[in-house]
């Protein structure tokens, strides 16, 4: 600033004045140096005022020197401010150039980044961590598929809505399983069709899923041939899927599917419009469809018998085990309950 | 936000590892378990870099909490969806011990959907009139019917809040089924307990009505013919019991429902044992319905089973078999109309 510049020269010119009238004086009164009365009178003159001028100087040049340091502070804060906007405003930018992560680190950061309300304002480093731990609690995935299952629940209810009775209200309760199973069964193929993709399985054709038929549904529990219709039906599939995981997956969604189904059944036409909303619902997201061509049905019919045949009856499962691990655990329940009482007693 | 969940976990993370650095100098100082020297600067330096990194993810916490509640809806489902699949995974890993694909965990997760928390909120009344509507067709209700209803529920609830963390504490649609299914097998058993008093004049007040059936029957449903033949023979032998074609009916829905019930929860494995035990000490309690305990007698009926699938005939069908059903009927019709 040159004002400061200026003041300091004339603090100088007029320190440097005092200094020489000083100096003449002391002269004087020494001898060594004879001044005249009017001199003498000038020299005091001259140091009053610029004593006078010295701390006027000084008093000014304080002042503005603290102001020159807030100036100052001003401007660093108000060039860290624009770094620090600039930190936020180009974070995906950066995020997505940073060297020593991976694609999918990356993208985990990014979808942290989107996750997070803008008026949070975290560093890179925090990003990386929390979507690194998001990443490992998977938790992209549990939240995609609840947005699924949201989806498929508020379309199968409004294709139910309205047809509810006295009769048939009960089935209400079933409006929390199915879209459920039917998000399960879609899943399950999307994984199939991924791992055939993944693996480059190309001769391995899959082409979906075979036809059900209701009367296995309708007859089960009361004609074998039912039973066998599913049974078999359920094999096929299992040998479509690829992964063990996916063969595990497939036995539950099985049993979940037949369940609900066969409750459906044995509530007849009060649930036909109910049923139908869960088949039309299944076939339109996880590809699975009925048989309703009648000889198409006659034919599957006489394959079941030819199998049924030939079927061992007694054979059973792998892991076959007559007591299994509940029944151990109720016998143990059972004990203790028996030692409880007789304490009590 | 799904962040607060990551958040949330990092925190708890932290927090275990000071608590264990704590307690290892803890120990050393009072001399109880000796640190080596490097042991012991580690012990220290970990402390010193994770303690403000709690603090800071503490701060960031109090921050996304002005936004959302970390008790939200969406986030008690998340949570409780990572808490879960690591329960499913150990299952997993105990019964394959293979090592799974990195898109397998999308089924995984998609498998335990059906046990995060639900918003299934009916009350009393609605529950009642939906559990009677139906069945009154078949089964006559009386008037503490209500009551009946009440209690069960009531006690049913009681017994399944106990639960530790590792149980599955609800399978929400289930505690709904189960107390209703409970208050059925009561009025169908009062009912036949009526009947039977009013033809004869013995009166009697208890009755044993349900031959015992075998856990491994649903275990292995599906997988084993037996267990279907098994299942097949005892609801046979029930329905054989009944006194008139509206209990036979009766039966056929409380059957169903029963066989619903125990193969879900039964899929639980063993997350689900407390659960199902209580579901099958209800229905010990109130009809007697129980399964054989005696492992001598379960192997044994297994070789009686095989006399019996022997003498059936597996190609016979139902009398009035068709295999386009009504509903297959109603179906075509239905598309034709669309």
């Amino acid at each position: 600033m040159k004002i400061i510049e200026e003041l300091e020269k004339k603090l100088e010119l007029s320190v440097s004045r005092i200094k020489l009238a000083k100096k003449q004086l002391k002269e004087n009164e020494s001898g060594k140096l004879k001044l005249s009365f009017m001199v003498m009178a000038s020299t005091e003159l001259c140091i009053e005022r610029n004593t006078f001028l010295v701390n006027r100087y000084r008093y000014k040049l304080k002042k503005l020197k603290q102001e020159d340091l807030k100036q100052l502070e001003e401007n660093e804060k108000n060039k860290e401010i624009i770094r620090e906007n600039n930190y936020f405003k180009y974070q995906s930018q950066r995020i997505k150039r940073t060297r020593n992560k991976n694609r999918k680190e990356i993208d985990a950061a990014l979808s942290t980044l989107k996750d997070v309300p803008e008026d949070i304002r975290l560093e890179d480093k925090e990003i990386f961590e929390i979507s690194h731990k998001s990443f490992t609690l998977c938790l992209d995935i549990h939240s995609d598929l609840d947005d699924e299952l949201i989806e498929i629940k508020s379309e199968f209810l409004s294709l139910i809505e309205g047809n509810f009775n006295d009769v048939n209200n009960e089935l209400k309760l079933l409006n929390y399983r199915i879209p459920i199973i039917i998000l399960q069964l879609r899943i399950l193929l999307k994984n199939i069709r991924e791992n055939i993709k993944e693996s480059k399985l190309e001769k391995y054709k899959f082409t979906g899923l075979p036809k059900f038929e209701d009367w296995w549904i309708h007859e089960l529990w009361s004609s074998h041939q039912a039973y066998m219709g599913l049974f078999k039906w359920k094999q096929i599939i299992l040998d479509l899927c690829i992964s063990s995981e996916q063969k595990r997956a497939f036995e539950v969604i099985f049993k979940n599917w037949i369940l609900v189904k066969k409750m459906l059944n044995v509530k007849g036409v009060f649930a036909y419009f109910y049923n139908y909303a869960f088949d039309e619902m299944i076939l339109k997201y996880a590809e699975l469809e009925s048989e309703e061509d009648e000889s198409n049905l006659n034919v599957m019919k006489g394959i079941v018998e030819k199998l049924t045949k030939k079927e061992n009856f007694f054979s059973v499962s792998d892991t076959h085990n007559v007591v299994t691990p509940y029944m151990k655990f109720k016998i143990e329940k059972e004990m203790e309950n028996k030692t409880e009482n007789k304490d009590k007693r | 936000m799904k962040s607060i969940i990551a958040l949330e976990k990092m925190i708890k993370d932290l927090e275990v590892r000071i608590a264990i650095s704590k307690g290892q100098l803890a120990r050393h100082n009072s001399g109880e378990e000796k640190l080596s020297l490097l042991a012991e600067a580690s012990a220290d330096n970990s402390l010193e870099t994770h303690t403000p990194l709690l603090d800071e993810y503490r701060s960031l916490m109090k921050e996304l909490e002005k936004f959302e509640k970390s008790d939200s809806y969406e986030h008690r489902r998340l949570r409780s969806a990572v808490e879960r699949k690591k329960y499913y995974k150990y299952n997993v890993k105990k019964a394959k011990k293979q090592k799974l694909r990195e898109n397998d965990e999308r089924i995984e997760a998609a498998m335990i959907i059906d046990e995060l928390p639900e918003e299934i909120i009916l009350d009393n009344q609605e529950l009642f009139e939906m559990s009677t509507r139906n069945m009154h067709q078949y089964l006559i209700f009386t008037d503490d019917s209500k009551t009946q209803l009440n209690d069960i529920q009531e006690e049913f609830n009681t017994l399944i809040k106990g639960f530790t963390d590792e149980n599955i504490k609800s399978l929400e649609l289930l505690n709904y089924m189960i107390p209703i299914l409970i208050f059925h097998f009561v009025v169908f058993v009062q009912n036949i307990i009526e009947f039977k008093n009013n033809e004869s004049e013995d009166k009697i007040i208890e009755l044993d009505f349900f031959p015992r059936y075998h856990d491994w029957w649903i275990n292995e449903l599906w997988e084993s013919h037996i267990s279907y033949f098994s299942l097949m023979k005892w609801k046979n032998d029930v329905a054989k019991a009944c006194l008139e074609r509206k209990q036979e009916k009766a039966w056929t829905i409380l059957f169903n429902n029963w066989i619903f019930i125990k193969t879900l929860i039964n899929e639980k494995s063993e997350l689900a044992f407390e659960y199902q035990y209580i579901f099958d000490s209800l229905l010990k309690k109130y009809v007697k319905l129980e399964s054989e305990l005696d492992k001598k007698i379960v192997k044994n009926s297994k070789k009686e089973m095989q006399t019996y699938i022997e003498s059936e005939d597996l190609l016979s069908l139902l009398p009035q078999h068709h295999v386009l059903t009504a509903y297959v009927k109603y179906k075509k019709s239905n598309k034709k109309n669309i």
